[in-house]
């Protein structure tokens, strides 16, 4: 496996949360890890726990009421979280790409799967609209950037209106209940001299920010004309010299043998294609990488295949589809959100070498979200578990399954049987806590038979085992009474390890 | 293994769906001809890849659909039976040439009477018997009808069994709902008020209402979160315990399968490949199928992981079946699988 130390992502602290009637449902609460090159991160965890959260984010595809609070998704020394829409798209497929759940639900039932797979590189491949883009692009970054200082102002206004409202408030009531020193009318003057300093500072800053704005405006303008002049410029210039060509090519053709008048002809065919190529992406070059991405995930007759309905197709074939549009556009990252979920044993091992075959050949870093710890010690190189949006255990595959230690990792291995458990299964209790009211210790710790009353009042820190290896939970703290992992799991790892030293003697 | 009557004896059964008239006719062999016998108090898993007959083959069973061919018999009885394969010998009956005029008569008269019992048995559904089969679904979310509130779907059962005062109804309800670890005060909820293995809880307090011996589980945890599936298995391990019921178990997940299963049968594009104690057939599995599925089970443990080597399965270049067609043969006492006689000698040796 071709491993660099190259780091390729890296989040850190990354806050989600969803705004519904009910409250802000906290999905995600600060999680950070690094993806680096060629390497696999499994993250495990229940339903609900927040995997496909991260993994949407990351992609730039939360739900509309979904919001990123706080932290950065950091790629090639951009901050995912803080570039605009515009910027997103040609990032999003092109450098991260993702496979979905359900390939049932993610293909449309009516469009042929040949105009599926296509329909990114066409959609993409203006590439005279897509240079255009390139040249004005940093006066373009810069109105955004002032754009979103001047939004971020604003806001800022009306939280610092509230929390003064909400202060005034509870100064108010102090007096009423008789503990404070000052007077109703004192108070209010304070809050309102306050507010009013605040309001002028801040309402001079967006008073700069929008000179500015419209001096970054007129430039982009000018930008903008600038690179249409440009590009329409090389494209004039292309056209003609494919057009003097083809000219020659068409004199020539006038006194040449049949045989070579046909080729001729067919010289003059490809030249035109060209120039329609160095237009945009034409859909037979579009159709010529899809055929070769179809074979490449190993769909037998890609040019029948090419025209055929999703509902023509298998389940496995259906994913192979799936992960074809994803490969399409060559991407650095490929995010798998349980792409063998819906899959039986035979069909999910193709999938999971082919994903494997993959990963090397193009040498992807790959985050696979599963729940199925078997798929898992497959793939992975390092392991995320994940519970109440944050992560519990990170470690390697090894350090995951023969040394676990937070109290969740263990109930996820003893409530799933493998091939020789016999005893009776470790079933989790209870059910993830409501996220709408986040707990204030640990989220494990009502479900968790080995829970102590730190656990109820303060959320652990991340303890590190060994340089790979890290938990978070109280049981590692040096104070902890020392707790033994249940012994169903310590059975089987006994097994395993004995298992792996047969095979090694044999 | 005890000699007794077994519970269900199922006798070359075929269910064959067909779609289409004329040129477009397609024949869809989704059972096609398997056989195979279930004994009281034991959990019989049956597993394959999906599109196997699986789940047919247990709706089969319960009478869901009516069987093209073959018997299940359930308690001694015969509840469900195919005649389509006695029709067709019928009609090949008036070319046959081994048989005389006269023995052709009396065969036709011989078939004709086992059509005409077989319909009767169709016909004649003995309700109280019914209702010692049931059946679990495979998704909590399709299977419970939305507009009944929990106690309505599971009273249902007990009403078709002829109960009909209202508070033995209830009561009853209320005891099964605790059995399968929900509240009493759930009764009176509609289904989309619970969660995934809610959903599943209810629809197994559906299938013990009414006392059953026998339950057919399709697939009854693969549409359930990981620390819900370890719920809903224990739960059924107490239930099988406790109350004595015998369970057909269908699922694709083999480790599951294996934890949970006392024998096991391998399905393979409608037939069953190989039948076997589920300990002797992980530990020596003998026919190519088997052994390639055994392979794609991931297992918990990287080590493992990283040696595993999966074995591809091609049924065209793995048998020779042009000289003998295979059959589902017994190779050692419990262990029946589907070869013909040269290759019964190949397995032999293998197991040597």
């Amino acid at each position: 496996m071709a491993k660099t130390d190259k780091i390729k992502l890296d989040v850190n602290n990354l806050t989600v949360s969803f705004g519904t009637t009910q409250g802000r449902v906290r999905a995600v609460r600060g999680v950070s890890f690094k993806l680096r090159e060629g390497e696999t991160l499994a993250v495990v965890g229940e339903s609900g726990s927040g995997k496909s959260v991260t993994a949407r984010t990351i992609m730039g595809i939360l739900a509309g009421n979904g919001t990123i609070d706080d932290g950065e998704i950091n790629y090639a020394g951009e901050d995912l979280t803080k570039i605009a829409e515009d910027h997103f798209h040609e990032l999003r497929g092109d450098k991260v790409g993702m496979i979905f759940q359900d390939p049932m639900s993610s293909l449309n039932p009516i469009m042929r799967i040949g105009r599926q797979i296509t329909e990114g590189l066409i959609l993409k491949g203006k590439h005279l609209k897509n240079r255009e883009k390139k040249l004005y692009h940093e006066a373009k970054a810069r109105v955004d950037s002032l754009h979103r200082e001047i939004k971020h102002k604003k806001k800022q206004m009306k939280d610092k209106k509230e929390a003064l409202k909400k202060q005034e408030t509870e100064e108010l009531e102090k007096i009423e209940e008789n503990n404070s020193y000052k007077t109703k009318s004192e108070v209010k003057a304070e809050i309102k001299q306050e507010l009013s300093s605040f309001k002028t500072k801040t309402r001079k800053d967006i008073q700069s920010l929008k000179v500015d704005l419209k001096k970054a405006k007129v430039i982009l303008r000018k930008d903008k004309a600038k690179a249409k002049k440009i590009v329409r410029q090389e494209w004039r210039d292309e056209k003609a010299r494919v057009i003097e060509l083809i000219k020659q090519k068409k004199e020539e053709i006038k006194n040449a043998t049949p045989e070579r008048q046909a080729k001729i002809k067919a010289e003059i065919a490809d030249l035109k294609e060209g120039l329609r190529r160095y237009k945009k992406v034409t859909k037979k070059q579009a159709k010529e990488r899809a055929i070769q991405v179809m074979e490449e995930v190993g769909i037998d007759n890609p040019e029948q295949r090419f025209r055929q309905y999703p509902f023509q197709f298998s389940g496995g074939m259906r994913q192979r589809i799936v992960i074809a549009i994803a490969l399409t556009a060559n991407p650095d990252i490929l995010i798998c959100d349980e792409p063998t979920t819906a899959l039986d044993v035979t069909i999910q091992a193709q999938i999971l070498e082919l994903i494997e075959d993959l990963k090397i050949k193009h040498n992807l870093s790959v985050i696979f979200i599963t729940h199925d710890l078997g798929v898992v010690a497959n793939m992975a190189d390092r392991i995320a578990v994940m519970y109440a949006g944050k992560f519990v255990e990170l470690g390697t595959a090894e350090d995951i399954f023969y040394d676990p230690k937070h109290p969740y990792t263990w109930a996820l291995l003893s409530s799933m049987p493998d091939l020789d458990s016999k005893e009776k299964l470790n079933a989790i209790p209870g059910t993830p806590p409501n996220m709408l009211f986040p707990p204030k210790g640990d989220a494990f710790a009502d479900r968790n038979e080995y829970a102590m009353k730190i656990d109820y009042k303060k959320q652990p820190p991340m303890f590190d085992v060994s340089e790979t290896h890290k938990a978070a939970t109280w049981l590692l703290h040096e104070d902890a009474p020392k707790v033994e992992m249940p012994d169903i799991i310590k059975h089987r790892i006994e097994r395993m390890l004995k298992n792996s030293e047969k095979e090694v003697s044999k | 293994m005890s000699k007794k009557v077994p519970l269900l004896s199922v006798r070359d059964l075929k269910m064959h769906f067909s779609s289409g008239f004329g040129k477009n006719k397609l024949v869809v062999k989704a059972i096609d001809g398997i056989s195979f016998d279930i004994h009281k108090g034991e959990v019989f898993g049956l597993v394959g890849e999906s599109g196997c007959g699986k789940t047919t083959t247990g709706r089969t069973i319960i009478k869901l659909y009516d069987p093209t061919d073959g018997e299940v018999y359930f308690m001694g009885k015969r509840i469900s039976a195919g005649y389509q394969g006695l029709k067709k010998e019928l009609k090949e009956l008036r070319h046959r040439e081994d048989l005389t005029g006269d023995e052709k008569q009396k065969r036709k008269i011989e078939i004709k009477d086992e059509i005409q019992a077989r319909k009767q048995d169709n016909f004649r559904i003995d309700d109280t018997l019914m209702l010692h089969m049931q059946m679990i679904f495979q998704d909590p979310i399709a299977s419970l009808n939305p507009r009944m509130t929990v106690k309505e779907i599971v009273a249902e059962g007990l009403r078709i069994a002829g109960f009909k005062k209202d508070d033995v109804i209830t009561e009853r309800v209320h005891e099964v709902l605790k059995t399968v670890g929900l509240l009493p005060e759930h009764a009176s909820r509609y289904p989309h008020e619970f969660s995934g293995g809610q959903r599943q809880r209810i629809g197994i307090a559906r299938a013990i209402v009414v006392a059953p011996d026998f339950i057919i589980a399709d697939e009854p945890i693969s549409a359930l979160d990981v620390s819900i599936q370890a719920q809903v298995m224990n739960l059924l391990n107490d239930l099988r315990e406790e109350m004595g019921i015998t369970i057909m178990f269908i699922a694709h997940d083999l480790s599951v399968v294996k934890y949970f299963s006392d024998r096991i049968a391998v399905m393979y594009y409608g037939n069953i490949v190989e039948l076997s104690d589920s300990d002797d057939l992980f530990k020596n599995p003998l026919h190519p199928y088997t052994k390639s599925l055994l392979s794609a089970v991931p297992l918990p443990d990287p080590r493992y992981e990283a040696t595993r080597k999966r074995f591809e399965y091609n049924p065209r270049t793995d048998h020779d079946y042009s000289k003998q067609k295979p059959t589902l043969k017994e190779i050692e006492p419990g262990h029946w699988i589907l070869a013909n006689d040269a290759e019964i000698e190949k397995y032999k040796a293998e197991m040597k």
